[in-house]
């Protein structure tokens, strides 16, 4: 729904109570496999990407035949 | 081999975390949620990993490894870069795209990023809070005076029942029934709280009225405005190393410590009110990720999985490939494109996914679900009304805001810097300039949504044909181009040179067929929900009500039927003859179509009518002229590219492309 759509709606029937399934919910084994699954595989491959990132030489070590510290001259070039 | 651009990454980390930066926004905390919860909650999650590996990461390394390859030819803007991979004179309007693409959402998406920081800035100075003593004494001493030392949600609180009265006057109701509804309000506490942060948002944005956000009484919102717009355009001006990617370096890291402590506040709250047990984290959490599998057979549900992926991964903006451009030629690409892509998921899922939906909950109960079907509702209504129910709510809500605020300044600046190294390239301009030139087409942009804000139609319509239309035809091009001009043989080599990991021959072969099949059934499946208007039927009526409709009337017993079908008709509505026999087109006081009733065989059918896209477009000049606008910047930048492309002609750029 557009955010115009919903505001007129929110607005105009903001005395309206939201008609939805009124039964209790709570965190079910499904729910808790999708949430430890996705959390856990997530994390799992953001660790190992930042660590084996980190762990890398940095990028001067890496083009050792470049210059040792790159100034990028952006300010300098700025006029 | 040549380096046109002097500019280039500092650390490899840098680059990871600018474009990561660039991909994290309001969508990774506010629609990633809005979508799950409604889409299956947990059973959600299965399209959306699907299209991550099959679309989003794909694609992502379709980008980077185009980007880097026509860098190192001495490219950074989005027409040299699509010139050097396809060499025809074409390419370079295509690239154009990548232009429009990111400028016309910066116009937009800064003045978002000024509500956050008015937000912000609202929070620091104590007046998102409904303090219940003051508004007690307001409301007994009975003055204007009283009521205006309250802080502004305070006020509004108050003010509630005076205001909902006014409004519904305004769109036509009788002075009894507004009245009736403004008692009601006032009976509600839950009701009214809402209201509160509801017309909060409305003055703030000026969704009421053309123009009225830009009048002085909007203080915050206008310096708040003007300070990022000159943040972003300082950042940009510093350059890639020292403007972009050291912000982000602070940016990103601030970001998730913030987000962490929201997150530890959220899961900590338990049961806050002890008289409503089933508004628990733990049941926040249920109504968040618990798997209702059936909404796997739903085609909506992958078609909202897969746009997620695809928008929150900002594939098909024109930024990666100009982020790109500006590495070396043996920099990593593979495990620098995965390293962006997780780092996005982790505050996407593990973060957005346990903030927003859960502390909505806890606080309003199933009445969140209304609320998550629109990012700025959720965002900028339901959480201000939770974090004003929370312990520390008010420093929690200034965190939780500044978090966002600083999540769009690192997507913000991205959208800059594409258009900002085309200027430069294609005109040789010197950084201020450039910077000057692009100052003032883009104040112009936000100039223009920010006056035609009445229900935020403007910013609406940029974001449909821009925001999610124009980035699907970017992303089909990207992948064509790569796939099938570039080719998989020489891209997978490319991706390889200097590559910390390997990455599977298979994942070209995606990029090659599957990717474009994926994209188009995506893109067919988004305009057949979003463009064209549909009639679903509601309920079936009593042939007799035929009488009064042909006389221009709709009678009462149609009102008890529909309240009994949870239907409701327009109280002041307008009966026309429809564009057949026997069909009868109700309108409400807008002369908006809001039902349709047809006579069938078995009495009246009552179909509820939901605008399409194009019926929207057509029926509002605001929108109308909003596209007009979008098209005058294309043809604008059009016609800059075939400078530039002359330019580049005559300096013989091109031709050292071919030898």
């Amino acid at each position: 729904m557009s955010f115009g759509g919903w505001l007129a709606t929110i607005l105009s029937q903001s005395t309206q109570q939201v008609k939805v399934n009124s039964e209790p919910i709570s965190l079910n084994l499904g729910g808790w496999m999708v949430m430890i699954l996705s959390v856990s595989s997530v994390l799992a491959l953001v660790i190992y990407c930042v660590y084996t990132v980190l762990s890398l030489p940095s990028v001067e070590e890496e083009h050792i035949k470049g210059p040792l510290k790159i100034d990028t001259r952006d300010t300098q070039d700025a006029d | 081999m040549s380096i046109g651009s002097k500019e280039r990454w500092g650390s490899r980390i840098g680059v990871i975390l600018a474009v990561a930066g660039s991909a994290v926004g309001l969508g990774n905390f506010l629609r990633f949620p809005g979508n799950a919860a409604q889409n299956g909650g947990g059973a959600f999650m299965l399209p959306y990993f699907i299209s991550l590996l099959v679309l989003g990461i794909p694609l992502c390394w379709a980008e980077w490894t185009m980007g880097r390859y026509a860098g190192t030819r001495g490219f950074n803007s989005a027409p040299g870069i699509f010139t050097v991979i396809w060499r025809r004179p074409f390419a370079k309007y295509l690239g154009g795209m990548a232009l429009l693409i990111p400028l016309v959402i910066y116009m937009y998406y800064v003045l978002i990023e000024a509500w956050c920081f008015g937000y912000a800035l609202h929070y620091l100075t104590g007046d998102m809070q409904i303090d219940k003593p003051a508004i007690a004494a307001a409301e007994q001493a009975g003055t204007d005076e009283a009521a205006a030392k309250l802080g502004r949600v305070s006020r509004f609180y108050l003010l509630a029942p005076e205001f909902q009265e006014e409004d519904l006057i305004k769109q036509g109701k009788s002075r009894e029934e507004a009245r009736a509804a403004a008692q009601k309000l006032r009976d509600s506490e839950s009701d009214r709280r809402a209201f509160a942060f509801s017309k909060f948002f409305s003055r703030l944005v000026g969704s009421e009225e053309q123009g009225v956000s830009m009048q002085g009484a909007n203080g915050i919102l206008l310096i708040s405005l003007v300070g990022v717009f000159l943040g972003n355009f300082i950042l940009i001006y510093r350059g890639v190393t020292k403007g972009i990617e050291a912000f982000c370096r602070i940016a990103m890291p601030l970001m998730a410590v913030l987000a962490v402590i929201v997150l530890v506040r959220v899961l900590t709250l338990g049961t806050p009110d002890p008289s409503k047990p089933d508004q628990s984290v733990m049941s926040g959490l249920g109504f968040m990720w618990n798997p209702d599998p059936n909404e796997l057979l739903d085609p909506k549900t992958w078609l909202a999985a897969s746009g997620q992926i695809f928008f929150s991964l900002s594939v098909g903006f024109g930024i990666i490939i100009n982020y790109a451009s500006y590495l070396r030629e043996n920099d990593d690409l593979a495990l620098s494109g995965l390293t962006s892509c997780s780092v996005n998921e982790f505050f996407e899922v593990c973060l957005g996914g346990l903030i927003t939906i859960p502390a909505a909950f806890v606080f309003l109960g199933l009445a969140a679900k209304g609320y998550a079907d629109s990012t700025f509702a959720l965002g900028f209504v339901a959480l201000p009304n939770v974090f004003a129910m929370m312990p520390a709510g008010q420093f929690f809500g200034f965190l939780w805001f500044f978090m966002l605020f600083v999540a769009a300044i690192t997507s913000s600046v991205s959208m800059l810097q594409p258009v900002i190294a085309f200027l430069e390239e294609g005109f040789g301009l010197k950084r201020h300039a450039s910077a000057a030139v692009l100052g003032l087409i883009s104040a112009l942009g936000v100039a223009f949504v920010m006056y035609f804000s009445k229900n935020l139609v403007a910013l609406d319509t940029f974001d449909f044909w821009v925001g999610s239309v124009l980035i699907f035809v970017l992303a089909m091009i990207q992948a064509i181009m790569y796939g099938w001009v570039f080719g998989i043989d020489r891209g997978n080599a490319e991706l390889h040179r200097g590559a910390h990991i390997r990455i599977p021959w298979f994942v070209q072969l995606m990029i090659k067929y599957v990717v474009p099949v994926y994209l188009a059934a995506i893109f067919l499946g988004f305009c057949f929900l979003s463009l064209p208007s549909k009639n679903t039927f509601k309920f079936k009526s009593n042939a007799d009500h035929a009488a009064s409709l042909a006389a221009g009337q709709l009678p009462d017993g149609l009102y008890d039927e529909g309240a009994a079908n949870n239907t409701e008709l327009p109280s002041i509505a307008r009966i026309e003859a429809g564009s057949r026999e026997g069909e009868w087109e109700v309108r409400d006081k807008d002369n908006a179509l809001t039902h349709l009733i047809r006579r069938q065989t078995d009495g009246l059918h009552v179909y509820k009518h939901e605008a399409g896209y194009v019926e929207k477009v057509a029926n509002s000049p605001v929108a109308i002229g909003s596209i007009l606008f979008i098209g005058a910047i294309l043809a604008f930048l059009m016609l800059m590219v075939r400078i530039a492309g002359q330019r580049w002609e005559r300096e013989g750029r091109l031709d050292k492309l071919d030898s």
